[in-house]
C-alpha cells in the first residue's frame, strides 16, 4: 500500500499548483497581445536553440562571424555568391550557397543575425539573473529591515539611478578597460559593508536619521583618509583581466540592479504589514525564514514582470554599447555590431539612398522585434500575474 | 484559580515622528498603565470601540509587540507570586531583579520568546489576511511545529491532520489554498494553526467579526468545545458585545488605553457602572422590536490617544462629569463581587 | 393605503465571470411604499446589495440585468422603469430623485477633495439653475446698492446665461478668462452656503471647518454624516443606505441611526435600508424583506417578522442570534455557490423541514397573512 499512498500524495500536492497554472494559461489565451508576445518569444528560443543547424560555424568559436577578407570595407546585397577565400571554402563546406540577408564588412549578416539571438539571449538572462539577486539582496534587507539601514542603501541605490543609463554603462565599460587589480578597498567595500549591514540590521539598532546622516559622513571621511593604506598590500593579490563582454555584463549589472532594488523594496513594505507577516511572528519564525517564505512569494510576481520587461531594454542597452563600438569585440556576432558597421552605409548618396538596406534595417529588425515580444511577455504578465487583476 | 496571565503597570506606546529629523515629538499612548488578571480555564472578554488599545493590549500581552513599560506575568506559581509581591518594596534588590529575568515575560529575549511562543497563540480578525495566501494549509498549519521543532515529517503531518480535524476540517483540505475556502473555513484554519502547538493561552482578536451570523455561531460553538476539550484560556478581544456576552466569563470595558469597568459578564451587562460602560451597553441594538430600551446617546468623538484628557479620560464626554474628574485620574476599585470599577463616582 | 414609491419586479441579475455564470438575483419582487423605512435583511452573498445598486441601475460589469423592472413613482403618480431609461435621464434620477449611501464611508469619499467639494459636486450637478438664480439675486442686490460696477453687470450677464444654457460655448471661454470669470465665485459662495447647511443638518457641530477638512482628517461617524449629507443634499425620495453603520463602532452606529430616524421625519424620504444586523432592523425599520441565495423569502411587518417568522430561513436566522446563557445555533451547511444554484426552492438543502417538491419547483410568493409575504411550499399550503 505504500508506494500507491506516495503516489497519491504527490499527486494530491501537485494539484492545487496544476490548477493555478491552467488558470493562468487560460487567461493568456484570452489576449491575443500576450499571445503574440508569446510567439515572438518563442521563435526566437527556437532560432536560438537551433543556430548550430541553422547557422553551422564555419570558425572554431561559433561567436565568430565568418568574414570575407576581400570585400571588408564594403557591403554587397542579399544573395550575394560566396567568395572562395579561406573562410569561404569552410561555408560552402558546412552547406551555404550563398549569402542570404547579404554582407557587411565582409561579414554575413545571416550568420551574425541567427548568432546574435544566442548571444542577446545570454547577456539579457546573465544580467537579468545578477541584477535581481542584487536587488532581492539589497531590497529585502531594506525594506524589511527599515530604519537607517533602508536609508542607507536608498540613497546609494539613488546614486546610482541618477545617472543615466546608457551614459553610466559607456563611462563603466571604458574604466574597466585595463586590468583590474583586486585591492583592499575593493575587498572591504564587497565583503565588510554590506556584513556590517546585515549584522546591523539583525541587531536592530534603531537610529534616528539624524545619527545616519552623520555615520554616513563619517563613514566617507574614513574611506578618503584611509583610502592609500586600503591600497597596499593586498590580502587576495589578483588581477582580473575582463574581456569585453565581462565589461558589458558589469557595466548592465551595475546599471540596472537599482530599478529592482526601488520596485522589491516597495512590494515588501506593502507586504510587511500583512496579518499572515505578524502571524508567522507569532509562530515564532525567524526574519530570514520570514523573509523566504512569506514575503518573498508574494512579492515576486511583479518581479517578474519587471524582469521580463528588462531583458528587453538589457539587449537593447548591449546592442547600443556595441553600435558605439565599446561592446562586443571585432568579429564577434552581435546586432549592435552588424549595425555599427554600416554606420555610414545608412544613407548612401542621394540618388540611392536605400541600397544598403540590408545591412541595418534586418540586424534592426530582430532587436526591435526581439524587445517587442519581451514587452508584450512582461505586459501579459502583468494583467495576468496581477492578483488584483487575476480573479476577475 | 491559578492566574495565567497578570499584567503590572503594563505600557505601551506608539511613537509619533515628526520634524526634520523625525524625531520621536509624541506618543499615541495605545495601552496605558493596564492592571489586570486572567485566571486559567476562562474566557476573558475585552471590549471597547475602536482605538482604545484593546487589540494592541492582546499583542503585547503575548509579546508580538515590545511593551514599553510594566510586567506581565506568565503562568506563574503561587509562592513566587507571594515573593515577587514581597520584592517589589524595593525595586533595586538583586533578588528582584532575579525574579523579574525570570518570569517578567516583559524581559524575555530571543531564545527563551522563542519556547514562549508555543504556549500563547493568537488568532486574527480577517482570515483572508492572516494566511498566507501562497502557501497551502498543510504548510500553514505545520509551520509553528518546523519553527519550534515541536515536530518533523510524518510525525508533523500526524498532528497537522490531528488539529485539523478538531476545527471540523478533513484530511482532504490539505492540499488547498486559503482563497478556495469560504470565510467561516479560513478561520478554523486560523484557529487549527493557532491550536497545533498546543497552547494554553490564545488570545481572539475579533474572529467572528469578518464571518456571516449564521457562521459566527458555529465559530463560537468551536471556542467553546476546544476550550473545554484542551484546557484553553482566552481572552476574547472585540468590539461587538452581544457575542462577547455569550462566550465570556468575565469582561473588561477599555477606554482610550485603560481598564474603566472589569466584572463578570452577567454582572457588567446587568448592572453597568462607569458611565461609559453605562453608555456602551445601552446602545447594542436589540433585536426585539418591542423592547424600548433608554437610549443614552454618547455625544462627541473619542478624542485623541495622542493627547488623552487630563485625569479621567471619559470625563469630557461623561453625563455625571465632577470637579475631580478633570484632575485627578481613578484608579480601578474592587467594588464587590468581583467588580472592579475607576470611577471618582464610586470611590469616595 | 400608502402608494408604492418602488417596485422591483422580477429581477434577474447574472455575473459573467471566469469562472461561470453567477445568478445573483432570481426574480427578486419588492415593493416599497412612501414614506415608510423597508430593511432588506440578509447575510454575505445573498444579493442585497446588489439589490440596492439595481435600483439605482450602478451595477458593475461583470454583472448584467437580465431582465425585470424597477418602477419608481415620481410626483404626480407618473410612473418610470428604471431599466429601460436613458443614461441622460438616469444621471439627473441619481442624486436628486433616489441616492445612495455606502458602507464604507472613507471609501465612499473621494481622498483628494474636501468634503465641502464633494457636497459641492452633487448641487452643482442637480441644483445648478436654483443656484444661479441665488446668485443672481445677490448680484441684483449689490446693483441696486450702488456697491457694483461693471465686473458686477458682467457677472449678471454670466449668471443670466447660466440658468438659460449651462454648456453654452461662450460661458466655457469666459470662465477661464481671470476677471471675466468672477461670476464662478458668487456661485461657489451660494454653493458653500447650501453645503454648510447640509452639515448642520447632519448635527455636526462646527460645519464651517469641516467643510474644509479631508476624509482622511475626519473620524469614521463624520464621515459617515458627509456621505449621508451628499446623499440628501437634493432631498431625494428615496434614499438606499447601504449597511452604513457595520464599519462604525457601536455608540457612533447610535448616533447615525438616530440621525438617520431624525431626517427620515425631517425629510420625508423614504429608505431601503440594507444591512446583516437584525437589532439594527428592529431599531429602524417598519418593514422588512429577507433575503436567501438571490430569491426575496419573507417580507413582513418588524414586529410581525420578529414575532411569527415563517420562512425556515428567518426562523433559523432569528435563532442563530448569539444569546447569553443559551446555546449557539448555527444554520447547517453552508450559502449553495450561485454559479450552479440547487434547482427549486434555494434553501431546500439546509432546510429542516423540506420535502419533495421544495427540491424540484421554486415557490411563489404568497400572502400568507395581510402584509406578510412568504415564498415557501410548506407555508403556503
Amino acid at each position: 500500500m505504500e508506494p500507491k499512498g506516495r503516489l497519491k500524495e504527490i499527486k494530491a500536492g501537485i494539484t492545487p499548483t496544476i490548477k493555478e497554472l491552467k488558470f493562468t494559461i487560460s487567461r493568456i489565451k484570452n489576449s491575443p497581445l500576450s499571445i503574440l508576445g508569446f510567439a515572438i518569444i518563442i521563435f526566437f528560443v527556437i532560432i536560438a536553440i537551433s543556430a548550430p543547424v541553422l547557422a553551422p560555424p564555419v570558425c572554431p568559436d561559433p561567436f565568430r562571424i565568418w568574414q570575407d577578407e576581400f570585400t571588408i570595407g564594403s557591403a554587397r546585397p542579399p544573395g550575394s555568391s560566396i567568395f572562395i577565400d579561406f573562410n569561404g571554402a569552410q561555408a560552402l563546406k558546412q552547406g551555404y550557397t550563398s549569402h542570404i540577408f547579404g554582407t557587411v564588412e565582409g561579414m554575413d549578416i545571416y550568420y551574425a543575425c541567427i548568432w546574435g539571438t544566442v548571444g542577446a539571449f545570454r547577456i539579457g538572462f546573465m544580467v537579468v539573473v545578477f541584477t535581481l539577486i542584487i536587488g532581492l539582496i539589497i531590497g529585502c534587507i531594506a525594506g524589511y529591515y527599515g530604519g537607517v539601514i533602508d536609508e542607507i542603501m536608498m540613497r546609494f541605490t539613488d546614486i546610482i539611478f541618477a545617472f543615466p543609463g546608457l551614459i553610466l554603462a559607456m563611462a563603466l565599460v571604458i574604466a574597466l578597460n585595463r586590468p583590474w587589480d583586486i585591492d583592499n578597498g575593493f575587498l572591504a567595500l564587497i565583503f565588510l559593508v554590506p556584513a556590517a549591514i546585515v549584522i546591523a540590521a539583525r541587531y536592530g539598532f534603531k537610529f534616528s536619521t539624524l545619527w545616519s546622516v552623520a555615520l554616513g559622513f563619517f563613514g566617507l571621511i574614513c574611506i578618503i583618509l584611509f583610502r592609500n593604506i586600503l591600497k597596499s598590500p593586498s590580502l587576495l593579490p589578483m588581477t582580473l583581466n575582463l574581456t569585453d563582454l565581462d565589461k558589458v555584463l558589469i557595466a548592465l549589472v551595475i546599471v540596472g540592479w537599482p530599478g529592482y532594488t526601488r520596485v522589491i523594496r516597495g512590494e515588501i513594505l506593502k507586504v510587511k504589514q500583512e496579518d499572515y507577516v505578524e502571524a508567522a511572528k507569532a509562530v515564532g519564525c525567524s526574519d530570514l525564514r520570514i523573509m523566504i517564505r512569506h514575503i518573498l512569494p508574494n512579492t515576486i510576481y511583479p518581479i517578474l514582470i519587471i524582469a521580463s520587461l528588462d531583458i528587453g531594454s538589457i539587449v537593447l542597452l548591449a546592442a547600443a554599447l556595441s553600435f558605439l563600438g565599446i561592446g562586443a569585440p571585432y568579429g564577434y556576432a552581435d546586432w549592435g555590431q552588424l549595425i555599427s558597421f554600416s554606420r555610414d552605409k545608412i544613407y548612401a548618396g542621394r540618388i540611392e539612398p536605400w541600397k544598403y538596406w540590408y545591412t541595418f534595417i534586418i540586424p534592426g529588425l530582430f532587436i526591435a522585434v526581439f524587445t517587442l515580444g519581451w514587452n508584450l511577455l512582461g505586459d501579459a504578465f502583468r494583467d495576468i500575474l496581477d492578483p488584483t487583476l487575476r480573479r476577475k | 484559580m491559578s492566574a495565567i496571565i497578570e499584567t503590572v503597570a503594563l505600557k505601551k506606546y506608539y511613537p509619533v515622528l515628526g520634524g526634520i529629523f523625525r524625531r520621536r515629538v509624541a506618543d499615541v499612548k495605545a495601552v496605558d498603565n493596564v492592571n489586570f488578571t486572567v485566571y486559567r480555564g476562562e474566557c476573558f472578554g475585552l471590549v471597547g470601540e475602536s482605538g482604545c488599545g484593546k487589540t494592541t493590549l492582546g499583542k503585547t500581552i503575548i509579546r508580538l509587540l515590545q511593551p514599553n513599560a510594566g510586567h506581565i506575568y506568565f503562568d506563574v506559581p503561587e509562592d513566587v507570586q507571594e515573593e515577587i509581591k514581597k520584592e517589589q518594596g524595593n525595586p533595586k534588590s538583586e533578588a528582584y531583579g532575579r525574579l523579574l529575568r525570570k518570569y517578567d515575560i516583559a524581559t524575555f529575549r530571543k531564545g527563551k520568546l522563542q519556547q514562549l511562543r508555543r504556549k500563547m497563540q493568537i488568532v486574527y480578525q480577517d482570515p483572508t489576511t492572516s494566511l498566507n495566501p501562497r502557501m497551502l494549509v498543510k504548510d500553514i498549519i505545520a509551520e509553528p511545529l518546523n519553527v519550534q521543532g515541536i515536530a518533523k515529517g510524518s510525525e508533523a503531518r500526524r498532528r497537522v491532520v490531528e488539529v485539523l480535524e478538531k476545527v471540523g476540517l478533513t484530511e482532504r483540505h490539505l492540499y488547498r489554498y486559503p482563497h478556495e475556502f469560504s470565510g467561516g473555513q479560513r478561520q478554523r484554519i486560523a484557529v487549527a494553526r493557532a491550536l497545533v502547538s498546543n497552547p494554553e493561552f490564545v488570545v481572539l482578536d475579533e474572529p467572528t467579526s469578518s464571518v456571516d451570523v449564521s457562521v459566527r455561531a458555529q465559530l463560537l460553538n468551536l471556542f467553546q468545545d476546544l476550550q473545554k476539550d484542551l484546557h484553553l484560556t482566552y481572552l476574547f478581544v472585540s468590539h461587538d458585545l452581544s457575542v462577547v456576552e455569550c462566550i465570556s466569563d468575565r469582561v473588561a470595558v477599555m477606554y482610550l488605553g485603560k481598564i474603566v469597568e472589569l466584572a463578570p459578564t452577567m454582572e457588567l451587562y446587568n448592572r453597568p457602572m462607569h458611565p461609559y460602560a453605562v453608555a456602551l451597553f445601552a446602545s447594542i441594538p436589540i433585536p426585539d422590536p418591542t423592547v424600548k430600551r433608554e437610549r443614552v446617546v454618547l455625544a462627541g468623538e473619542v478624542p485623541s490617544p495622542i493627547n488623552p484628557p487630563a485625569g479621567c479620560r471619559f470625563h469630557p464626554r461623561c453625563s455625571k462629569v465632577m470637579q475631580i474628574c478633570s484632575k485627578q485620574e481613578p484608579k480601578l476599585m474592587d467594588i464587590g463581587n468581583g467588580h472592579f470599577v475607576a470611577c471618582h463616582l464610586y470611590t469616595q | 393605503m400608502a402608494k408604492n414609491l418602488l417596485e422591483i419586479r422580477d429581477l434577474q441579475l447574472k455575473f459573467y465571470t471566469y469562472e461561470g455564470i453567477v445568478e445573483a438575483l432570481d426574480s427578486v419582487d419588492l415593493d416599497l411604499k412612501e414614506g415608510e423605512t423597508l430593511g432588506l435583511v440578509g447575510e454575505t452573498g445573498c444579493g442585497k446589495s446588489v439589490t440596492g445598486l439595481s435600483t439605482l441601475v450602478l451595477v458593475p460589469s461583470p454583472g448584467r440585468i437580465e431582465s425585470g423592472h424597477v418602477i419608481l413613482t415620481k410626483e404626480e403618480d407618473k410612473k418610470i422603469d428604471l431599466l429601460k431609461q436613458k443614461d441622460e435621464t438616469l444621471m439627473k434620477i441619481r442624486g436628486d430623485d433616489m441616492s445612495m449611501i455606502f458602507q464604507d464611508p472613507r471609501s465612499a469619499l473621494n481622498p483628494v477633495y474636501t468634503v465641502g467639494n464633494q457636497i459641492a459636486e452633487v448641487f452643482m450637478h442637480h441644483r445648478l439653475k436654483e443656484l444661479c438664480q441665488k446668485a443672481l439675486d445677490e448680484v441684483n442686490k449689490s446693483i441696486a446698492s450702488r456697491k457694483g460696477g461693471i465686473l458686477t453687470r458682467f457677472e449678471r450677464k454670466a449668471l443670466n446665461k447660466m440658468i438659460k444654457n449651462p454648456k453654452s460655448i461662450s460661458l466655457k471661454i469666459i470662465s477661464r478668462i481671470p476677471l471675466l470669470n468672477r461670476y464662478k465665485r458668487r456661485l461657489k459662495k451660494e454653493v458653500k452656503k447650501e453645503s454648510v447647511r447640509m452639515l448642520r443638518e447632519m448635527r455636526i457641530a462646527d460645519p464651517e471647518r469641516v467643510i474644509d477638512m479631508y476624509p482622511h482628517e475626519l473620524s469614521g461617524g463624520m464621515a459617515q454624516r458627509a456621505v449621508i449629507a451628499m446623499g440628501l443634499a437634493c432631498n431625494p425620495q428615496l434614499l438606499i443606505a447601504d449597511e452604513p453603520t457595520t464599519n462604525l463602532d457601536v455608540t457612533v452606529q447610535l448616533q447615525i441611526l438616530n440621525l438617520i430616524r431624525e431626517l427620515k421625519q425631517q425629510y420625508g424620504s423614504s429608505i431601503l435600508y440594507i444591512t446583516h444586523d437584525m437589532g439594527v432592523i428592529a431599531e429602524l425599520c417598519q418593514r422588512v424583506a429577507v433575503m436567501y441565495a438571490g430569491n426575496v423569502v419573507e417580507v413582513a411587518d418588524v414586529l410581525e417578522i420578529f414575532k411569527n417568522p415563517l420562512h425556515p430561513y428567518t426562523k433559523a436566522l432569528l435563532e442563530s442570534i448569539p444569546r447569553p446563557g443559551k446555546e449557539f445555533k448555527s444554520i447547517e451547511g453552508t450559502v449553495p455557490s450561485l454559479i450552479n444554484p440547487p434547482a427549486g426552492c434555494r434553501f431546500h438543502d439546509r432546510c429542516p423541514n423540506a420535502i419533495e417538491v421544495c427540491k424540484a419547483v421554486k415557490p411563489k410568493m404568497m400572502e400568507v397573512k395581510k402584509g406578510h409575504y412568504v415564498q415557501c411550499h410548506i407555508v403556503s399550503k
